[in-house]
């Protein structure tokens, strides 16, 4: 990993410098394929160290209307590698007059997302439909490795429903199973993560287009965990009452 | 590293398992403190329902943000102290236990060990005139000061100017105000900082109420504006 910026990232307050915290999606991306698409849910929080500066952000990104990324790492690398391979698409659909397909998008990532791995940091999820193969999912971590998969976790939030989903899986599932597991992840992960929170969205994206829906924390349908009781923190003997 | 003899505790130079923000508001007859009640490890919340306030006695309550562990020593050598003190029938005030934390903060800094912990001692002072409420604020490295409100950790940037705005120039508050003021800032907290959690409690030691520390209905929020909320186009 680069070692430079680590240096460059003290403050020096003789001089009056102090550098800012990377603005990252530090998150929770979920994707679940199903028998004519793909699910995908995301949390909503941006972060520039502990401070949240964006608290309803859009991380499912429509490259078109079959396919969308995913984004976490970061947000202006990854906003930024978006609009190229959004523009490239689109061109090339131009130019051949037919829909660029899922595997063909994730490998445009690719290509940018591995030429440039030592300049960006960016871990992202390509999420789409096509007539070949039906629903896709190109996991796209860091350094470029792109590998399909039927269902997948990114972002720091991941690592704390990794087991969730590995014991929610089996095969054929239907698509409001997915939307259950998907949401159900990203509750738990915003949960635990100080990286994840805000709101739950959730997509379908299927041969009719990509649907999104919005679960709010202030309205019901959110994914909500219950809380334990607590115990005493202190001794018994210590009554806070 | 190593603990000298007959010292309490290692050299904490990372906090490991920290508590966010601690914010404290004065009002007529009482002080309000309010503190969340996650363990944060990192960026994870990693313990939920764990207290960050610590009753001393009837007219004092210490709220902390910082190291958990550091805490819990210091809450043990208070624990020693107010017993050796009621040995010679001292029954404290809050400036009086606010003056020996300060002076223990300040040491421990000095030794190259600090408590990493930010302390709010709230409570009510006893005095000829009936008492008034009492409220300090140290922080790690002994630096000690009484205010009217006051907010520790990243609170402290972003809220003091919203309670100034609540506090400033009105009249005088009560309980009910105080609590209110206290709980818009836990929903401001829990849109900007990332380990706030909107479980939380809210301490009270006033002239009528005894101290004591009480977990509230957790805040969810508005979040209307996620509806709006576009593409970063």
């Amino acid at each position: 990993m680069d070692m430079m910026g680590e240096d460059m990232r003290k403050a020096i307050p003789a001089l009056g410098f102090y550098p800012q915290q990377e603005i990252s999606t530090g998150t929770t991306l979920i994707a679940m394929e199903y028998d004519g698409g793909v699910v995908i849910g995301t949390d909503s929080r941006t972060s520039a160290g502990s401070f949240i500066s964006s608290r309803t952000t859009n991380k499912i990104t429509p490259i078109t209307d079959n396919l969308s990324v995913l984004r976490s790492g970061s947000a202006a690398d990854t906003q930024a590698i978006a609009d190229i391979v959004k523009y490239y698409i689109e061109t090339y659909s131009l130019l051949e007059n037919e829909p660029v397909t899922v595997y063909r998008s994730s490998q445009i990532f690719r290509q940018f997302l591995y030429q440039y791995r030592d300049s960006l940091s960016a871990s992202v999820i390509i999420a789409g439909w096509d007539s070949k193969l039906g629903g896709q999912l190109y996991a796209i971590p860091i350094g470029g490795f792109t590998t399909r998969q039927r269902s997948t976790a990114s972002g720091s939030g991941s690592t704390y429903v990794l087991g969730y989903l590995d014991k929610a899986w089996r095969p054929n599932l239907t698509k409001d199973e997915c939307i259950e597991i998907v949401k159900t992840a990203v509750g738990l992960a915003v949960f635990r993560d100080g990286s994840s929170g805000g709101v739950c969205r959730i997509g379908v994206i299927n041969e009719q287009g990509t649907t999104l829906t919005l679960y709010r924390p202030d309205k019901p349908g959110f994914p909500t965990v219950t809380l334990p009781e607590a115990h005493n923190t202190y001794a018994t003997h210590v009554k806070n009452q | 590293m190593d603990g000298k003899y007959g010292g309490y505790h290692t050299n904490t130079l990372n906090p490991t398992c920290t508590g966010t923000s601690v914010i404290a508001v004065v009002y007529d007859e009482g002080v309000a403190v309010m503190s969340d009640t996650v363990v944060s490890y990192g960026k994870s919340a990693r313990y939920k329902n764990v207290t960050r306030q610590y009753k001393v006695n009837d007219r004092v309550i210490v709220a902390f943000s910082g190291d958990h562990a550091d805490f819990h020593t210091l809450q043990n050598i208070i624990e020693r102290q107010v017993s050796k003190w009621a040995v010679v029938g001292q029954k404290l005030n809050p400036s009086a236990l606010y003056a020996f934390l300060t002076s223990l903060m300040y040491q421990s800094r000095c030794k190259m060990n600090p408590f990493w912990n930010t302390l709010i001692i709230a409570g009510w002072e006893d005095n000829e005139d009936g008492g008034k409420p009492f409220l300090g604020h140290i922080t790690q490295k002994g630096v000690a000061f009484e205010a009217k409100h006051t907010a520790t950790g990243i609170a402290s940037h972003l809220l003091t100017q919203v309670i100034e705005d609540e506090t400033r120039d009105k009249t005088a508050l009560n309980r009910a105000k105080a609590e209110s003021i206290l709980r818009r800032a836990v929903e401001l907290a829990i849109y900007h900082d990332c380990l706030a959690d909107n479980e939380f409690e809210i301490g009270v030691v006033g002239k009528t109420e005894k101290a004591s520390v009480h977990t509230q209905k957790p805040i969810i929020g508005d979040w209307s504006i996620a509806e709006t909320n576009c593409q970063y186009e």
